[in-house]
């Protein structure tokens, strides 16, 4: 479904990704962990049309879609949660989820069948359907940005850590989300420092260090590696300690 | 109503915020159509010119506050030169009415052309970046047209100014001089449409999508909102507001335009009215434009001091009020709509 090959992106004169190549195929769950300032975000960026790819190409389904803008991109069926949830605070739930058809060109009941369908799958929204975003708590802020993702009516959704600063009962409940999300048919890519429950429901892996991919895998090989289990998921610290 | 059905758990308690804004903006937009049928009735209270030619300028200020506010309170960016397209549309009003003898409302349509022109090759550059380039570059622009102004003699008049401006016609009658009651109907029938469209404009779809970018433009850019176009349409409406503002300046009862109103001086002025109302609000430009204007009034006297006001209540109200007096008035009042009932024991629990 999306693929990109060795493509080159940079803040100025500071390269962030150098010949990064991944592909996430129909219906798969693929997570790309690495620390803080790795490039994932970047990452995200480049693909739903945010910032230039300096070299290298995307596609996406059968189109190349690199340097795209983002509306197109969006009605292409691309969705970028960003990270840190991003909430429009100054207006109310119902406001933001539609926004979030804003690209789309769909008519007004169109939206409200798709507002409905965001209401049903969290009714948590609902109750608070005329409460302003900000007044929201982290767990419902995510859930909106989910929610307000979802009304683009996209075909690959990609995550920006949204477990990010949620308690752990909270986190669980997203990741059981995007889980539910590719049963529906949905194609994911998340990004996640949390990498253990990353990898818990993803088939596949990348990791990224300063701006290139230095591992992939499926997540059972991932969860498995030594690298990753002593880097990303805190284990075996005292074995190397000793 | 719905809320009365659910169960008393904390969420059945919790005031519908939204809906209270909402409720909020609908009567704040009775309350300005009141405001506006109050001054029509003004001038039968004062037989004093003086005090008339004063709101006269209120006037002009609500309308440049009301532009800025769209700029500074929607867009999330800032003017420091404001008085330069303000400047832009009263000597091109004046110098193609007064020298080249136009139509003054042919001239003030060529006015406002070229004051969105300026405008756009201003913004379109600067908004794309990140960050308040925009500022800097109004800075420059402010600079620019005082200069020019001043400089330019043959066109402009320089510091002797530009005089033998004719009066405004209106479907044929001359808005003449000696007749500032006419001029102060005109000048806040503008007022009050350049406020209507305002309001209607920030109501609309587009509007709801300069206030998300506002709030996080990195999520609105996600969904698809050309975010920098935005901007600048904003940008570029602020300016003609200004320009509006000074045609009406230019055909006022003086009918002599002089480059002082048109510097740094008055676009600090202008910042302040909008920062003093409260940024983002329908009220804000009234409260600033009255505010303002009356300190100008008072302090005139003392000439260049008034800057050192402005830059003391700029810091203080940062400090005090950052969302300006109509804010912290809409709070006092749902204060007291609070403490009523709650005083007469009434039934709400
Ligand atoms: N706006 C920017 N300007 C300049 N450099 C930037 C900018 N944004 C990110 N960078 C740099 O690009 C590199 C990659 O950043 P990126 O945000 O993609 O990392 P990340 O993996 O998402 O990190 P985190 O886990 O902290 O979110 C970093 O070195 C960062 O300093
Ligand atoms: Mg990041």
């Amino acid at each position: 479904m999306l693929r990109l090959t060795s493509v080159d992106a940079s803040y100025g004169r500071v390269r962030a990704l150098r010949r990064i190549s991944l592909h996430v195929d129909d219906g798969e769950i693929v997570t790309l962990i690495g620390a803080n300032g790795a490039g994932k975000t970047t990452t995200l960026a480049v693909i739903s049309g945010l910032m230039p790819a300096a070299s290298g190409t995307i596609t996406f389904g059968e189109q190349t879609v690199t340097n795209w803008g983002p509306s197109r991109l969006v009605r292409a069926g691309i969705c970028h949660v960003p990270e840190g949830r991003q909430v429009f605070g100054s207006l109310s739930v119902a406001d933001n989820l539609q926004l979030g058809a804003y690209s789309t060109g769909l008519s007004r009941q169109e939206i409200r069948a798709l507002m409905r369908e965001q209401f049903e799958r969290f009714p948590r929204l609902e109750e608070r359907r005329t409460q302003l975003a900000g007044s929201l708590s982290g767990g419902e802020q995510q859930m909106l940005a989910l929610a307000r993702g979802l009304m683009s009516r996209p075909k690959l959704l990609m995550l920006d850590e949204p477990s990010l600063g949620l308690a752990p009962i909270i986190a669980h409940q997203v990741m059981a989300e995007v889980q539910k999300l590719r049963e529906e048919g949905l194609t994911v890519l998340l990004v996640e420092q949390n990498a253990r429950a990353a990898l818990r429901i993803a088939d596949r892996g990348y990791v990224i260090e300063t701006g290139r991919i230095v591992l992939e895998g499926s997540a059972r090989d991932l969860l498995d590696n030594p690298e990753v289990q002593r880097a990303y998921l805190g284990k075996g610290y005292r074995e190397i300690w000793e | 109503m719905a809320a009365r059905e659910r169960p008393h758990t904390d969420e059945a308690i919790v005031p519908n915020e939204a809906e209270r804004h909402a409720a909020r903006r609908r009567a704040e937009k009775l309350q300005i159509v009141a405001f506006f049928g109050i001054m029509a009735l003004v001038p039968f209270g004062i037989g004093n010119d003086y005090y008339l030619h004063i709101l006269i300028y209120i006037g002009l200020h609500l309308i440049l506050a009301t532009g800025l506010n769209l700029l500074m309170g929607y867009a999330g960016q800032v003017s420091l030169g404001h008085a330069a397209f303000y400047g832009i549309g009263a000597y091109a009003s004046g110098i193609l009415t007064a020298t080249y003898g136009w139509n003054p409302w042919l001239a003030m349509l060529a006015a406002l052309l070229l004051t969105c022109v300026v405008a756009w090759l201003v913004g379109k550059p600067t908004l794309r970046l990140r960050g308040h380039y925009l500022a800097m570059a109004t800075l420059g622009v402010g600079i620019i047209v005082a200069v020019v102004i001043r400089q330019w003699t043959d066109l402009t008049g320089g510091s002797a100014g530009l005089t033998g401006i004719p009066s405004m016609t209106f479907f044929g009658h001359e808005l003449t001089s000696d007749q500032d009651l006419q001029y102060y109907y005109f000048v806040w029938a503008w007022a009050a449409a350049l406020t209507v469209l305002f309001a209607n404009l920030v109501a609309s779809r587009p509007g709801r999508a300069l206030r998300a970018l506002h709030d996080s433009e990195l999520a609105a850019q996600v969904l698809g909102v050309d975010t920098a176009g935005f901007k600048v349409r904003a940008f570029v409406i602020s300016a003609a507001y200004a320009s509006i503002a000074g045609t009406l300046y230019a055909h006022s009862s003086m009918r002599f335009l002089s480059p002082t109103p048109f510097g740094f001086h008055t676009s600090i002025a202008l910042l302040v009215m909008v920062v003093l109302g409260g940024q983002g609000t329908l009220w804000g430009p009234v409260l600033g434009a009255f505010t303002i204007t009356l300190i100008e009034e008072t302090l005139r006297p003392y000439a260049d001091y008034d800057i050192i006001v402005y830059g003391l209540l700029l810091m203080v109200l940062m400090i005090v009020m950052p969302g300006g007096v109509s804010r912290a008035l809409g709070s006092l009042i749902d204060l007291v709509r609070g403490w009523v009932p709650a005083l007469r024991g009434g039934d709400e629990p």
